[in-house]
């Protein structure tokens, strides 16, 4: 019964994690590849855009493959909180 | 290359949901997609006095005299928007007009050389075009472009979990299997052979349907105060040089004339002026483009007559690529092949969306024990099937429907839904059995479609010569899509129906020994 409990959660977070987490970490990841990467910054701005896409489409793929959910859940948010932190630091002149 | 067995069954079953739940939607936006790509042909099928093409459409035209035309006609509201669109197959122009404030858009058509106006005959191909990216539902771009998401993503994890046996898929298709096995076999080979296609059309549909939403996030947060993403490439003219009424009396001709000395040896495709009687009125010039290049256009102040921005349409790399990205969806890179092989591609696709819902049903609930999977199957059959029904309908009340009805294309639209409401109750009936009622949507779409042939080819003048008129390719063009899809619903309602007869004919024995044995 527990495990049973055990294995519906996981997939309930599998689940979450590729239709909620995968979009979430795919934009600002592209936002954060618009503001920061070497380029010029149309250059940056297209390049920043059209990986949104594919990226969201590797990650929704991938996240659920992860053994540990909670491992999936770390590089979800480290790829959603660093990009926003950093991009807030900018907005803010912490960072150029 | 293999996945493990706990890789295999978590993408197989994000592929399963992911395609179950995007199903319907995928169709829609999938079967309405091969209309969107032949809009312009339908634009000119749909109304018959557009049939007949006049003189040579690169012909300079007056466009003072066409705006002058169009006020006799209506009275343009303050800041309307009003666009001149002209068709390679028409010398007919279609002017738009955009009321702002109360969102309202109205159609008219003008003969230049005879300054006839018709208005309002059908809306056929702009009705199937936005059906395409179901622009008639609230945030209908918005939705069309996750569901392409949902499409790429379920396709993605198609070709993982087939990796193992992904050249197999490709050819083998047992017809004679029961249904889970053949529909699973067609569900590969047609998945497989048009797997490019299909990651192409998912990939730029989401960016296309998702673009406003993204760029409304970027500006926000990287990009706070600065231009839109949209806007990248920027203007010369500033607000303060802009803010001056537009005289009802301008030389649009010697304006337009001033474009096309900016941008020499291209055609005027379409002309926009924005703004009507208003502060910061600006006409738009937009010239023919060259595909996965640019399209060129002319901003010019519509006051003064000045020029404010010659452009090419791809200043920025973001332009360049959103530019391929439109023209890789629509096709317009290539000739009528093309659009053709996009057609055959796309209606495999359809086939591959209904065979997978096909797999799960039968994978899961072979006798439809559960309410839900009985669910997914009516709506497999009212969504895809009342919608050919319901498109064969519109093909239809458009040849039929007179002439002088009273807002004849609301009418035509209206009925499209109708037929389409219609056929869901049909299918939803739990006294009709669901291969019948398959079968009987199909089947009568077919007959549908060949009335309309059939009308067509009595109605259809012989081509005076051999090299016909754009016109005349176009409604060729449209008659042979009618063709194919007439034929392609009669050869799936024959099959439904003869599945529905030996399956009845299989499960009658049976039935009777089950009897025998209880009693």
């Amino acid at each position: 019964m527990i495990s049973r409990r055990v294995t519906l959660e996981r997939e309930r977070s599998r689940i979450f994690v590729a239709v909620v987490g995968a979009p979430l970490a795919a934009v600002a990841t592209g936002c954060g590849m618009i503001a920061f990467l070497p380029f010029s910054a149309p250059l940056a701005l297209a390049i920043g855009v059209h990986s949104i896409v594919p990226l969201w489409a590797v990650l929704t793929c991938s996240l659920p493959l992860l053994a540990s959910m909670r491992i999936a859940w770390l590089l979800c948010g480290s790829m959603f909180v660093v990009p926003m932190i950093a991009l807030w630091m900018r907005h803010a002149g912490m960072l150029a | 290359m293999r996945l493990g067995a706990r890789a295999y069954q978590t993408e197989w079953s994000l592929h399963a949901w992911i395609g179950v739940v995007c199903s319907v939607l995928a169709f829609v936006s999938f079967f309405c997609g091969v209309f969107a790509l032949f809009r312009s042909e339908l634009t000119i099928w749909q109304d018959p006095a557009l049939h007949r093409q006049l003189g040579a459409t690169e012909q300079r035209l007056s466009y003072e005299a066409l705006l002058a035309r169009v006020r006799e006609q209506r009275t343009l509201p303050t800041g309307a928007r009003v666009a001149f669109t002209r068709y390679e197959a028409s010398h007919w122009v279609a002017v738009l007009i955009h009321d702002p404030a109360t969102q309202r858009d109205t159609e008219l058509w003008i003969e230049p050389q005879t300054g006839r106006v018709r208005e309002g005959y059908s809306r056929l191909a702009d009705e199937l075009y936005e059906m395409h990216f179901v622009y008639q539902l609230p945030f209908g771009s918005e939705i069309a472009g996750v569901a392409a998401m949902a499409f790429f993503i379920a396709s993605l994890t198609g070709i993982l979990i087939h990796l193992k046996d992904l050249r197999r898929a490709l050819w083998r298709f047992r017809p004679q299997l029961r249904l889970r096995f053949s529909s699973s076999d067609a569900h590969k080979v047609l998945g497989v052979f048009g797997l490019p296609f299909a990651l192409m059309y998912a990939w730029t549909g989401t960016l296309l349907g998702l673009l406003t939403v993204l760029s409304g996030i970027v500006t926000t947060l990287v990009l706070p105060g600065d231009v839109s993403p949209g806007d990248a490439s920027g203007s010369i003219g500033s607000e303060a040089e802009l803010v001056r009424p537009m005289a009802a009396s301008a030389p649009l001709d010697a304006w337009i004339e001033r474009a096309r000395t900016a941008v020499p040896e291209r055609l005027v495709q379409l002309v926009v002026l924005d703004g009507w009687a208003q502060h910061g009125s600006i006409l738009g010039v937009y010239f023919t483009g060259s595909s996965l290049v640019d399209s060129p256009f002319v901003e010019i102040d519509a006051e003064t007559g000045a020029l404010i921005r010659i452009a090419s349409g791809a200043e920025s790399p973001l332009d360049r690529a959103n530019r391929v990205m439109f023209d890789l969806h629509y096709a317009t890179y290539g000739g009528l092949l093309l659009k053709v092989l996009y057609a055959v591609l796309t209606y495999g696709t359809c086939a591959v969306i209904v065979t997978g819902n096909l797999i799960w049903l039968e994978r899961r609930d072979p006798a439809r024990r559960r309410a839900a999977n009985r669910f997914l199957e009516r709506t497999t059959i009212a969504v895809p099937g009342g919608l050919a029904l319901a498109s064969a309908g519109y093909f239809a009340l458009n040849r039929l429907l007179p002439e002088s009805l009273a807002q004849r294309a609301h009418w035509e639209f209206g009925l499209f839904l109708m037929i389409w409401a219609v056929a869901a109750i049909a299918a939803y009936c739990p006294r009709v059995l669901a291969r019948h009622a398959a079968g009987g949507l199909c089947c009568a779409a077919s007959v549908l479609l060949f009335a309309v042939l059939l009308l067509e080819l009595l109605q259809r003048r012989v081509p005076s010569s051999l090299s016909p008129t754009h016109a005349e390719l176009s409604l060729w063009i449209v008659d042979g899509l009618l063709l194919a899809l007439a034929i392609g619903s009669a050869a799936l309602g024959r099959r439904s129906l003869r599945h529905a007869r030996s399956s009845a004919v299989e499960a009658a024995p049976i039935l009777s020994t089950n009897t025998r044995t209880s009693t």
